[in-house]
């Protein structure tokens, strides 16, 4: 019996390697299935926030603001033009230690360090991780801060190379010529957005887009990929008919005529007559654009073309214009002259109209009489309808923004004496444009 | 239980093996060489894009601060050259500005020459008010540069003119 025992448990050697290789085989099939499941788990339930993760690691959003466009005059000088500028921030969530901090950041800025302190204190207990230090620097000054703020130890990847600070890539808009053509250009806001003249009317021209895009970067933070994910759309410059030298010249005659006038204020066009151009257009008082903050809001007015006034006698030229050309009047006739001339009921007094003259005459002296008489032989219609004809009670159209109408009323609203009140330039409004 | 296995009993056994040529082992070494240098070419390739990629957006940042500073130049320039500003430097080097006992000085001088009617053509237009030329498309520094020689093409020409003026003048 025993040694049938003995026979019975004697294993077949094939058979317990078969068994081996099968257990090694299960070892390994539980292996490689515990490790595909646990792939198909990250890799299909997971895939969306690894991916994430993965992209936030390496990936950044990038937002660039492309620079304004530049406004020249005629002879190609930039009369406003963007540069570059940085803005020193801190991120106080970054800083441990925020009295040192404030200590080196007063010391580079020449700061007060308690007014520092108290910034950057405010910011980390409201959870505040943007706190401006210098704005709008120049390249050479944040190089200076740079310099200045080093830590040559840190690892870090941006400059400047202290804890929890960085630089904002921003633009500034400069005005080289200062006060000159002020009114003309205009200027654009904090926000880069055209808010008076040129700067404004312009605004979709000169307005630099925001393109949006990404950049990779390896473990080092080195950049090794980047994309726009919008299209580039550079925006335009805009050449002007203005002549700086002109506008220059207009802009002292005028200042020095204002004062001698012992006046409030001024404005001077100047146009070339063969083609409408304006070569200048100056208003006295007047303010500079680049630190347009300083200056009372009312000085931005651009009377030139927002202000109105009657224009008086120079108005003669459309009541006699008119006349010629419907034939009321001949060029070369002459007219009996009267010191006076009653109208509805309203006097009209003529000191240079005593005498009888020849049109040319009447409109060089600017004799009331002769030019009421024409206006009253041509008629309201006409009249207004030249006067139309000839653009008043309209805006010329000037790339300007706010430009007044100019006040031209229909004749059925006129009184009794309008008729020889507008032949002689009154009861209407224009703008000096 | 303890196994016979003799010298001899080894000689006998004969175990059947699958008959590999030799060129089979040589077609599968080549295969793997080939994945194997693909591997490394695909690894190579990759790191060399990495680099230039490294390269590239180091140089576009370098372009794009050279454009800044031009541009920062070109506003120099452009404030240098305001009235104000030559204003300044010509009374630093001690030039006064011109009076009426000027003009009268330099009138003495050229009388006749001054006194001689000018011609102008005049071109016939209809005259438009209008204020904006032309609008033309912002390509930072490329722009700059190409308007910086326009103008002094335009400075020259002004020059040779004058100095035909003045020649015509002097005859």
């Amino acid at each position: 019996m025993a040694s049938r025992s003995k026979k019975t448990k004697k294993k077949n050697p094939m058979q317990t390697a078969f068994t081996r290789f099968m257990l090694i085989v299960a070892f390994f099939v539980l292996w490689i299935g515990g490790i595909s499941v646990r792939l198909v788990h990250l890799q299909v339930n997971q895939h969306e926030w690894l991916r994430g993760q993965a992209l936030g690691q390496r990936r950044d959003q990038t937002k660039e603001k492309m620079l304004r466009g530049t406004i020249y005059d005629r002879a190609d000088h930039a009369l406003a033009m963007s540069v570059n500028v940085k803005t020193l921030f801190a991120d106080p969530k970054e800083i441990e230690d925020l009295e040192a901090t404030a200590k080196e950041v007063a010391k580079a800025l020449k700061l007060k360090p308690n007014d520092v302190l108290k910034d950057l204190r405010e910011a980390k207990e409201g959870g505040k991780r943007f706190v401006v230090l210098a704005r709008k620097l120049n390249e050479d000054a944040a190089q200076k801060i740079n310099e200045t703020l080093e830590i040559k130890d840190l690892k870090k990847l941006d400059l400047p190379k202290f804890t929890g600070l960085h630089w904002k890539e921003e633009q500034k808009r400069s005005y080289p010529y200062n006060t000159l053509a002020a009114h003309i250009i205009g200027f654009s806001n904090a926000e880069d957005i055209g808010s008076a003249g040129v700067e404004q009317s312009q605004e979709d021209l000169l307005h630099g887009t925001v393109i949006k895009g990404w950049q990779d970067r390896d473990r080092l933070g080195r950049v090794y990929d980047e994309e726009a994910t919008e299209e580039r759309q550079s925006p335009k410059d805009v050449v002007l008919t203005i002549s700086s030298s002109i506008q220059y010249k207009t802009e002292q005659a005028l200042e020095k005529a204002v004062k001698a006038a012992n006046a409030k204020s001024g404005t001077a066009i100047v146009l070339d007559p063969r083609t409408g151009e304006i070569l200048a257009m100056a208003n006295y008082p007047t303010f500079d654009p680049n630190k347009y903050n300083e200056f009372p809001a009312e000085s931005y007015t651009n009377k030139a073309v927002q202000s109105m006034y009657s224009p008086g006698s120079i108005f003669k030229l459309v009541t006699y214009g008119a006349a010629l050309q419907e034939k009321t009047i001949i060029a070369d006739g002459e007219i009996e002259g009267k010191s006076f001339i009653e109208v509805s009921g309203r006097r009209f007094n003529d000191p240079h109209g005593a005498k009888q003259m020849s049109y040319g005459d009447a409109l060089a002296v600017s004799s009331n009489y002769a030019a009421i008489k024409t206006a009253l032989g041509l008629g309201k219609d006409r009249f207004y309808n030249y006067s139309r004809k000839f653009g008043f009670g309209s805006p010329t159209g000037i790339e300007l923004p706010a430009e007044a109408n100019g006040q031209l009323r229909p004749p059925q609203t006129w009184f009794g004496d309008s008729l020889a009140s507008m032949s002689i330039g009154y009861e209407l409004n224009v703008t000096a444009l | 239980m303890s196994r016979k296995n003799t010298s001899k009993n080894k000689d006998r056994i004969k175990r059947d093996r699958d008959p590999i040529p030799w060129r089979y082992c040589v077609l599968t070494l080549v295969c793997g060489l080939i994945l194997v240098v693909g591997f490394f070419f695909a690894a190579r390739q990759h790191f060399s894009s990495m680099d230039f990629g490294i390269k590239n957006s180091k140089l576009k940042k370098q372009k794009d601060e050279l454009e800044a500073a031009q541009r920062q130049l070109l506003l120099t320039k452009e404030i240098a050259l305001s009235p104000n500003e030559i204003k300044k430097a010509a009374k630093k080097i001690g030039l006064t500005e011109l009076t009426a006992a000027n003009i009268e000085v330099f009138r003495a001088g050229n009388d006749e020459k001054q006194n001689k009617p000018k011609i102008e053509k005049i071109s016939e237009t209809k005259p438009v008010t209008s204020f904006v030329i032309s609008v033309a498309d912002s390509k930072k520094g490329e722009k700059q540069s190409q308007k910086e020689t326009k103008t002094e093409k335009k400075l020259v020409d002004s020059k040779d003119k004058k100095v035909v003026r003045e020649t015509k003048l002097a005859e």
